[in-house]
């Protein structure tokens, strides 16, 4: 019972860091059609952030994990993505993965291959008793961060002006720009958004693992990916549920799965994904209105 | 303050969409431009628009050149775009898509704007609350109509507004647009159901296969669709287009059943 019950606070955990991870790839993804490959290595750029000013306090840490994160990402958009906005999707994707690749060796290059031992957020990774179960700090401030961030970005797409031209440009972007929503300000704020959320994905990976490589950013940007096409693309909520649900599920195969068979879990979740892609294409979480005949 | 549209030319690739396009809207007057699918009407509109760049020629909204710049500054020069289709953004409430066009305006002139913009359309009134996707298709159409106008623009174009609506729906939203035009308001409107168009407009040019017709007036364009010579007369001969237009003629000239 007790197992069961540290599984379901660890399923909490995993499913809120990826909720957070498929919310950052979503908010691009819904005004510009883009699934920006390049999301795991700005996570990875914040943690070198994080590696670089972990001496300092964490008010100045946290602050420049940001700042890298929103920089990175509005440079990436401006310098990569901007003069494409116009190309097909799968020019899009093969920019995104050349952004990644060259990201990545730019972070080989400067800062080399051996993991960085990073010391910011580890004051997180000690464990509180919580009735039967154990919880990392860094669980805790990851459900928070991602109550947080979802009511924050709710309260600002439903709220704003800016917000309201987010949504609406994420559903028709061209019939958006004809009420005069601002293209360019809503795609930079799609990505500074990105971005920021970026940064505390960074900070929660690296309290949790404690270091980073150039190529860490790689799994978190795929699952988070994953997730947005489980959940339903083009929905923010149902990007972040369906984080949310892949993460959970990973943590509970973890959990039941007989040790022999453990070392296949992302055989069977991605089995599950498969099979559940193939049930529902348009995601869990998005009604579907018509079905096409094939 | 007119529209001036000058020489424009359009080119998708290699493929001539639209050539040596030169019209002019005033104020206050219904403009129509009537002719057969993939003629280049929505190709003119969205160009005029800011949504296509065009290979040659000017769009002047009162003296200013706009021809060049990107289609949310093309609204903010008071031109405003009604697309074909249904372009409501659907999981927005009805209040939402209104507002969204009077972001620029502040809250109190926001609600005086849209209270105004609601006067012409006292179906919508009732449903501020209620999601876009929620609407019937006269009423999307209506709100896609409202939603252009709380801008208060001084020219609003209209890409078929008629598509897909019941007849006496695209009776009222004609009446809207001809009331609209008796407040100031300049009106391009692009039809394939020629005869409704013709009947409230001031002014009338057809464009078949990118080549834009003569302007004729409205009472000419009457008189000749009554002796059955519209197309022929003002178009057709002129530029050689007799084959375009005839399909046109017999199936969309008519009222619609």
């Amino acid at each position: 019972m007790n197992d069961l019950a540290q599984a379901a606070a660890d399923a909490i955990s995993s499913g809120s860091l990826y909720a957070l991870i498929a919310l950052g790839i979503a908010l691009v993804f819904g005004v510009m059609r883009l699934v920006n490959m390049a999301y795991g290595e700005i996570v990875v750029a914040t943690a070198y952030a994080a590696y670089f000013l972990q001496d300092r306090p964490v008010w100045i840490v946290l602050p420049g994990m940001v700042v890298a994160g929103v920089v990175l990402s509005v440079l990436t958009e401006r310098l990569a993505f901007r003069p494409l906005r116009n190309a097909s999707p799968t020019t899009m994707l093969i920019a995104a993965f050349a952004v990644s690749f060259t990201l990545q060796n730019a972070a080989l290059a400067t800062v080399g291959a051996s993991p960085r031992s990073i010391t910011a957020g580890a004051s997180l990774a000690s464990a509180r008793t919580i009735g039967p179960v154990e919880v990392p700090g860094y669980s805790i401030v990851t459900v928070i961060a991602v109550v947080v961030i979802v009511v924050g970005l709710r309260a600002f797409l439903l709220k704003t002006s800016l917000g309201i031209g987010m949504r609406a440009a994420s559903e028709d972007f061209d019939a958006a720009r004809l009420v005069g929503v601002n293209a360019n300000s809503v795609i930079r704020v799609a990505f500074v958004l990105s971005g920021a959320i970026a940064a505390v994905v960074g900070y929660l990976l690296v309290s949790a693992t404690g270091g980073i490589t150039p190529t860490s950013g790689l799994a978190p940007a795929l699952l988070g990916f994953i997730a947005v096409v489980v959940g339903g693309m083009g929905s923010l909520s149902a990007a972040a549920l369906g984080g949310f649900l892949l993460g959970a599920v990973t943590q509970f195969l973890q959990y039941l799965l007989p040790n022999d068979v453990l070392v296949f879990r992302d055989a069977f979740l991605f089995s599950g994904v498969l099979a559940l892609l193939i049930w529902r294409p348009q995601g869990l979480f998005i009604r579907q209105n018509a079905q096409e005949r094939v | 303050m007119s529209l001036i549209i000058e020489g424009l030319e359009v080119q998708y690739g290699r493929r001539v969409a639209l050539t040596g396009a030169s019209l002019r809207v005033e104020p206050g007057e219904v403009t129509s431009i009537v002719g057969p699918n993939g003629a280049g009407k929505s190709t003119l509109l969205n160009c005029t628009a800011g949504l296509i760049k065009p290979a040659r020629g000017s769009i002047l909204v009162g003296g200013n050149d706009v021809s060049r710049v990107p289609a949310e500054r093309v609204f903010r020069s008071g031109l405003v775009l009604v697309p074909e289709g249904k372009h409501v953004f659907s999981s927005l409430s009805v209040e939402e898509n209104m507002r969204l066009a009077a972001a620029s305006f502040g809250r109190a002139g926001r609600t005086a704007r849209m209270e105004r913009c609601l006067e012409l359309f006292p179906q919508l009134q009732s449903r501020l609350a209620q999601r876009a996707c929620s609407l019937s298709g006269g009423e999307q159409q209506q709100l896609m109509i409202a939603r252009s106008l709380v801008g208060e623009p001084q020219f609003v174009l209209l890409d078929e507004p008629s598509m897909g609506l019941a007849p006496q729906v695209v009776q009222g939203v004609f009446a809207i647009l001809r009331r609209l035009a008796e407040q100031g308001v300049g009106v391009l409107l692009v039809e394939q159901f020629v005869q409704q168009a013709v009947s409230i407009s001031d002014h009338v040019h057809v464009l078949a296969r990118g080549r834009l017709g003569p302007r004729m007036t409205g009472t000419e364009a009457r008189e000749s669709i009554d002796r059955g010579t519209f197309f022929e007369a003002y178009s057709g001969r002129q530029h050689g287009l007799d084959e375009g237009m005839a399909s046109v003629s017999t199936d969309t000239m008519g009222e619609r059943q």
